[in-house]
């Protein structure tokens, strides 16, 4: 057969063909899945759950037997039961932590209007260039792609994928995430643009005659069909002006330290968040994911 | 039952760089540990084999990332065909030399996302990213991927040892 003569080209070939396919599907539909990709994430979940809770376990028991080191110098048997209580305490100091996290996320949970459903963070952006987090929920536990993502803190970013039992979170950190946002004191709006960094974005399309101070509160303004209306986002960093152009450079600290991040709420009703921005979308900018890279 | 493996063994990888990293605060010098075994399988796995498992790889890495699916595993490809040009010109069988190509591989694999993802993304996100860390990463990788070479060689030779044993016994 002719093409027996060249299999390596003809693998290629076909391989490349693939992934074009595969790359125009995506673009065309970010949110969709494949067979191989659900498999995946189906295959790798309760691995990355296992791992993520053994290490955190292990990291904090280790993190309270190195401070015993030297006082085993100076006293062994004092030091072996020391050794035995640290550990305990470390893991009761572990178990208080979860419990005044989870606390403070029921707390929040109940304070927001919004059905939620709570979800623990199992893992985070394979390459480090985009930043995006994975969640042990999915489909099944009523998550949807476009569902907003809140922290106790505030504003993490909204589902763009979902598996049967993850899903993919883009944060607002990330180049693609835009977020349509209001200047709390000024009610100036804008829209709040990742710059790929866990501790700053950029806010965009402010006008150079608006007074935007630092410290200022951003919120979501609820416009754009995703976000709804007065989540916290963070505080104004830094203002400046350059010599020309129509609109001033904000800075803004978001509220949450992303690099933290533990466990979140996504928010489930988003038929409410949509019925009440309905007509209300700012027109020439859409919120969400900006763009596939 | 070897590729099924070998396989695995790949998507445990992307677990670990994915959620194991992240737990041990290394989220930010994230290695792409997977390359290693695309390179392990670019020397050791018949071209055709090695294409297609270093191709599931690469989008089992895509997945897992939030940038367009596909770019990663066309970029696996194009590791893997350097790989398999370079086998030409040279007799590798040490695990250090083996890991020694890890380092070249991911610079490789991270300037074809970043060219592949301005071309098809058309954004500017290379100039923001920089390619310090690309070159830190495949530093990171150069040393710890001699020791992860002898990993895969000993699960080889293990899987080698069991099938021979089950063939005799048959």
């Amino acid at each position: 057969m002719w093409w027996r003569r060249h299999p390596t080209l003809w693998v290629t070939l076909g391989l490349v063909f693939i992934a074009f396919v595969i790359i125009s599907s995506h673009r065309r539909d970010p949110g969709s899945l494949s067979l191989f990709e659900r498999l995946v994430y189906a295959a790798a979940r309760p691995f990355q759950k296992g791992l993520a809770d053994a290490l955190s376990g292990i990291r904090e028991i280790w993190l309270g037997y190195v401070a015993l080191v030297d006082v085993r110098k100076e006293n062994k048997l004092l030091a072996e039961r020391l050794k035995e209580l640290e550990k305990e305490l470390a893991y009761c100091r572990e178990i208080k932590s979860a419990n005044e996290r989870l606390a403070a996320l029921l707390k929040f949970q109940n304070s927001i209007s919004f059905p939620t459903v709570a979800s623990q963070v199992i893992g985070e952006d394979s390459s480090g260039w985009f930043r995006t987090l994975i969640l042990d929920k999915g489909f099944r536990d009523g998550i949807e792609k476009g569902m907003p993502v809140v922290a106790r803190e505030g504003l993490v970013g909204h589902v763009i994928e979902v598996a049967d039992r993850s899903s993919k979170v883009l944060m607002i950190i990330d180049r693609n995430s835009a977020v349509d946002v209001l200047l709390q004191q000024s009610r100036t709006k804008a829209v709040l643009e990742g710059v790929g960094r866990p501790d700053v974005c950029e806010l965009k399309y402010v006008p150079r005659s608006e007074t935007v101070e630092p410290g200022e509160t951003v919120i979501t303004s609820g416009l754009g069909g995703i976000y709804p209306k007065g989540l916290l986002v963070g505080k104004v960093e830094k203002v400046w002006k350059d010599g020309y152009g129509l609109f001033q450079k904000v800075e803004v600290v978001p509220q949450v330290d992303f690099r933290r991040l533990e466990e979140v709420l996504v928010i489930v009703s988003t038929e409410e968040v949509k019925q009440r921005d309905d007509g209300k979308k700012k027109p020439g900018i859409s919120e969400g994911k900006k763009g596939q890279r | 039952m070897r590729h099924v493996g070998f396989f695995l063994l790949g998507l445990s990888l992307l677990i670990v760089q994915t959620t194991a990293f992240r737990v041990l605060g290394l989220s930010e010098q994230r290695l792409q540990l997977w390359l290693t075994l695309v390179v392990f399988y670019g020397f050791r796995m018949a071209p055709v084999a090695s294409l297609i498992h270093s191709f599931l790889l690469g989008y089992a890495s895509d997945v897992f990332s939030g940038g367009t699916h596909g770019i990663g595993a066309l970029s696996a490809l194009l590791v893997v065909l350097a790989l398999q040009w370079t086998k030409r010109g040279l007799i590798l069988k040490s695990p250090v030399a083996l890991g020694l190509l890890a380092g070249p591989a991911s610079i490789l694999w991270g300037i074809s996302c970043l060219g592949l993802g301005l071309l098809i993304g058309g954004s500017s996100w290379v100039e923001d990213f920089g390619l310090w860390p690309m070159f830190f990463q495949a530093l990171c990788l150069e040393v710890i991927s001699p020791p992860l070479m002898y990993l895969f060689q000993l699960i080889e030779s293990l899987g080698r040892v069991t099938r021979e044993t089950t063939s005799r016994g048959l």
